[in-house]
């Protein structure tokens, strides 16, 4: 909207919070905006909705600790002072962490986002060996790793491996950097499936829990925090 | 962080899961141990459409405003989820705490419309309890139900401990106080409890009444067991609208609602008296809350709940006294803060035409008529105060104000319907066609212009002047309906006419419902048993379940609608005394089969009995 300033937002979605819809999360915000009494622009019409931009969808029942979304101001506010007006009127497991103005001609911040880290945490299990290990080491010893992925018209065969811009051990857990957004997106899902295939690991029986920790932009490996 | 009832591997496996987390803004968390009641206040249908419902939001202000109460909600769980919980053996649990409502000392539900019967045992039975209300023992929490269904209580009557009769305002202080009194002093038995309560107005104890049937299958008598209970129920009225409870910092659910804004509820009752029309009889007199409280409630409401839409509730809108200053006042509120305002189907007149201009898109929009009959004659009938004219005149109105939609709803098989009144209907969407293409010029035509009209079947309501009329054979409906799209293939311009209408299925199980005695309880106890519920969703009605059902309890659904009943017939529901009298309605239902018009209580008052409540339109006509 012309003359109105953009800020970006930072939040957590965690607890509880995480079976909430992305829609819904959406839904969540407006509601939120609007009690948080900020001066939001606005779109013209019958229908006004307020100029939000939310990054990537995050999946239900996955923790989201770096989330974020754009959003249009009429005027300009101290970012600290935004940032704690909207974090007073969250609910618990929402939190808004940090906000910060953009500069005026930025991509809004679905189109920025490029990729996604992930914390890969193994649920208890009967094996006797340490599944981080294997999953970072099955990562780093074959040279490709080949998928077919499915999207509703099409199946292809694709290489994981390059794709992986991260993947490393963090106590008993593991850390992967994937691709995320428009062009290219890889959900740690099917890297995980992969991993199974080729383990022949009953997914059943070495179950994990996701969390998706922060949002990137840039090109990798030229990549920094939304 | 709470811990949830259910875990996140049943949750990942449900849809919308946020249904079921409770942690909601403004929901309410007290400490479980600091209270010394627990109500668990149930809508029995899927949270979605229970999160729409004022009632519960009230209810649930009123109850938590008490230090001593803690109110919770519970909605329906989703067949998906009633699966798992059923085989794992979970118990329904309250949204807020997450814990078993088995052990809570109250579940309250509101019975909104009849098909909703059969989720009133899925409660009960995933809450873990006895379906009836005889079985349940001192350690178990009174289940009760209030609600317009609790107008004729007896085909559910079995199932609850009490139901309450009127509006929730009034009597459950009461209820409450003796229950928490008799608790601490150690005296509480159940059934010492329910007979105490029974005293209190408006509070009925089904178990301590006993109805005598006729060799013909009516009522002989219906009374109480002991001599200190009383032998009517008085329904509940409250007196001023300005000094109740209301949900200021309304719930905002997870899940978008079917109503996903604020409800601005401006009056109580209905002056109209159309006699086919259960709430303009059962909520009488009209009670309206004035323009300064509903200015004050809108921008709380609105501000503490950051909805972004706004509605009015009650039965005619167009009615309220001080509706022109609450619009103006909305609409300033609203544009600044850009909020949308749901208008509520107002009488179409000028004035409510410049109000929807300002507030919705005309070219988009539609305006409605509710004639709810075709023919002049058989608005008569019912009483509906709307004219010929005053539809032509109004829809010619929209039409010069650039609208070119119009909705009409009617119901078949109405008492004294004949054919020349079905066909009115398409007759009546024709002239209004036709009205658009003599007024609107070519060359300012928006395309052509679109009436649609919708057919609901007529259902007898206990309190209305219809409580005698008979009911038909789904075929029977099925045929009228037929008659109006033949027909309206006939009209000229048929091109611009549309014409949907309901199924009949559900048409004659509300009616067996809605008049039906205490012997039903068991039809829906065995329709529930053989796999009933959601029978409100169409996907999950099954007729051919329930005619098993009927056939099984040897129950003769027919006997409850399919007659015309005489005047001097006891009635299941008689024994509340809803302060509409019965010579009333009796008079009402004559005049009805005179075509003879009552006036409106403002224009003169007809003498129905609400004026004992010395309040509302009672007063000040």
């Amino acid at each position: 909207m012309e003359g109105s300033i953009k800020y970006r937002i930072k939040f957590k979605k965690t607890g509880c919070m995480k079976f909430l819809g992305h829609l819904d999360v959406l839904r969540y915000f407006q509601k939120a905006i609007k009690r948080a009494d900020v001066p939001v622009a606005y779109s013209e019409g019958f229908n006004p909705h307020q100029l939000l931009s939310f990054a990537a969808p995050l999946s239900v029942g996955v923790e989201g600790y770096g989330e974020y979304f754009d959003m249009e101001m009429m005027e300009r506010i101290d970012p600290y002072v935004l940032r704690d007006r909207l974090d007073a009127v969250m609910v618990d497991g929402m939190r808004v962490i940090d906000a910060r103005t953009l500069p005026e001609k930025s991509q809004n911040c679905m189109a920025s986002v490029t990729a996604a880290e992930y914390r890969i945490s193994f649920k208890d299990h009967d094996f006797d060996f340490d599944p981080a290990y294997s999953l970072v080491g099955f990562y780093q010893y074959l040279d490709e790793i080949v998928i077919t992925k499915k999207t509703k018209k099409s199946e292809r065969q694709i290489d994981l491996k390059p794709l992986v811009y991260d993947c490393i051990y963090d106590k008993g857990d593991v850390l992967i950097t994937l691709p995320c957004g428009s062009t290219e997106n890889i959900k740690p899902e099917l890297f995980m499936g992969a991993f199974y295939d080729y383990t022949g690991i009953d997914p059943a029986e070495l179950q994990y829990t996701l969390f998706r920790l922060e949002l990137f932009g840039g090109t990798y490996p030229d990549i920094s925090p939304l | 962080m709470r811990k949830l009832a259910l875990s996140d591997d049943i949750l990942m496996q449900v849809e919308k899961p946020a249904r079921y987390i409770g942690n909601e803004v403004n929901s309410i968390i007290k400490d479980a141990d600091s209270v010394a009641l627990r109500y668990a206040i149930c809508f029995p249908d899927v949270y979605e459409i229970g999160m729409s419902n004022l009632a519960i939001q009230i209810l649930y202000e009123q109850f938590n405003r008490r230090d001593d109460v803690w109110c919770e909600r519970v909605f329906s769980p989703w067949p998906d989820l009633h699966k798992v919980m059923k085989e794992k053996s979970i118990l329904l649990f309250g949204l807020e705490s997450q814990e078993a409502i088995r052990d809570f000392d109250f579940i309250g539900m509101t019975m909104q419309y009849e098909m909703c019967y059969t989720n009133i045992l899925q409660i009960i039975d995933l809450a873990g309890l006895p379906l009836l209300a005889a079985d349940r023992t001192d350690d178990m929490p009174i289940v009760m139900s209030g609600g317009p269904c609790s107008y004729n209580p007896e085909p559910i009557a079995d199932f609850f401990d009490i139901i309450y009769i009127g509006e929730g305002e009034t009597s459950y202080d009461a209820l409450f106080d003796l229950y928490i009194k008799m608790k601490k002093s150690g005296s509480y038995s159940r059934k010492e409890f329910l007979h105490k309560a029974s005293v209190i107005p408006g509070i009925y104890v089904p178990t301590l009444y006993e109805p005598e049937y006729n060799a013909d299958g009516t009522l002989t008598s219906f009374k109480p067991v002991y001599d200190d209970v009383p032998s009517t129920v008085e329904r509940q009225v409250v007196v001023d609208m300005d000094d109740t409870a209301y949900p200021m910092k309304p719930v905002v659910p997870h899940v978008q609602a079917i109503q996903d804004r604020v409800t601005l509820e401006i009056m109580r009752g209905c002056i109209r008296g159309c006699r086919f029309c259960q709430a303009g009889m059962i909520y009488r007199p009209k009670r309206e809350r004035s323009l300064e409280t509903l200015e004050n409630y809108a921008v709380e409401m609105l501000k503490n709940s950051g909805h972004e839409e706004i509605s009015l509730s009650s039965l005619s809108s167009s009615d309220y006294s001080h509706l022109p200053e609450l619009l103006d006042f909305l609409i300033e509120q609203c544009d600044r803060d850009k909020v949308n305002i749901s208008l509520p189907s107002l009488r179409i007149d000028n004035f409510s035409l410049d109000v929807m201009s300002k507030v919705q898109d005309v070219r988009k929009s539609s305006i409605t008529f509710a004639p709810e009959a075709g023919s002049q004659r058989m608005r008569d009938v019912i009483n509906k105060g709307l004219s010929h004219d005053d539809i032509i005149n109004g829809s010619r109105d929209a039409f010069l104000g650039g609208w070119n939609k119009v909705k009409l709803y009617f119901m078949l098989g109405l008492p004294t319907e004949t054919e020349e009144d079905m066909r009115a209907i398409p007759e009546l969407g024709d002239e209004i066609a036709m009205l658009y293409y003599d007024t609107i010029p070519k060359v300012q035509r928006q395309g052509r212009c679109q009436v649609t009209m919708s057919t609901s079947f007529f259902v007898p309501k206990p309190f209305t002047p219809f409580q005698w009329a008979r009911m038909y054979e789904k075929e029977e409906y099925l045929h009228r309906a037929k008659i109006v799209n033949d027909h309206m293939k006939e009209m000229l311009n048929k091109k611009s006419l549309r014409y949907q209408w309901h199924q009949a299925d559900v048409t004659v199980l509300e009616g067996i419902f809605a008049r039906g005695d205490r012997r039903i309880a068991q039809v829906i106890m065995r329709a529930y048993e053989l796999g009933c519920f959601f029978d409100a969703w169409g996907e999950y009605f099954d007729l051919a379940k329930w005619e098993q059902a009927f056939a099984d309890c040897g129950v003769d659904g027919d006997f409850y609608i399919m007659r015309e009943r005489p005047e001097d017939e006891l009635f299941p529901w008689d024994f509340i005394d809803c302060k509409v009298s019965k010579k009333f309605l009796l008079r009402e239902w004559h005049n009805a089969k005179a075509a003879k018009v009552t006036k409106n209580c403002k224009e003169g008052c007809a003498g129905c009995g609400a004026a004992v409540f010395k309040t509302g339109v009672c007063t000040t006509h």
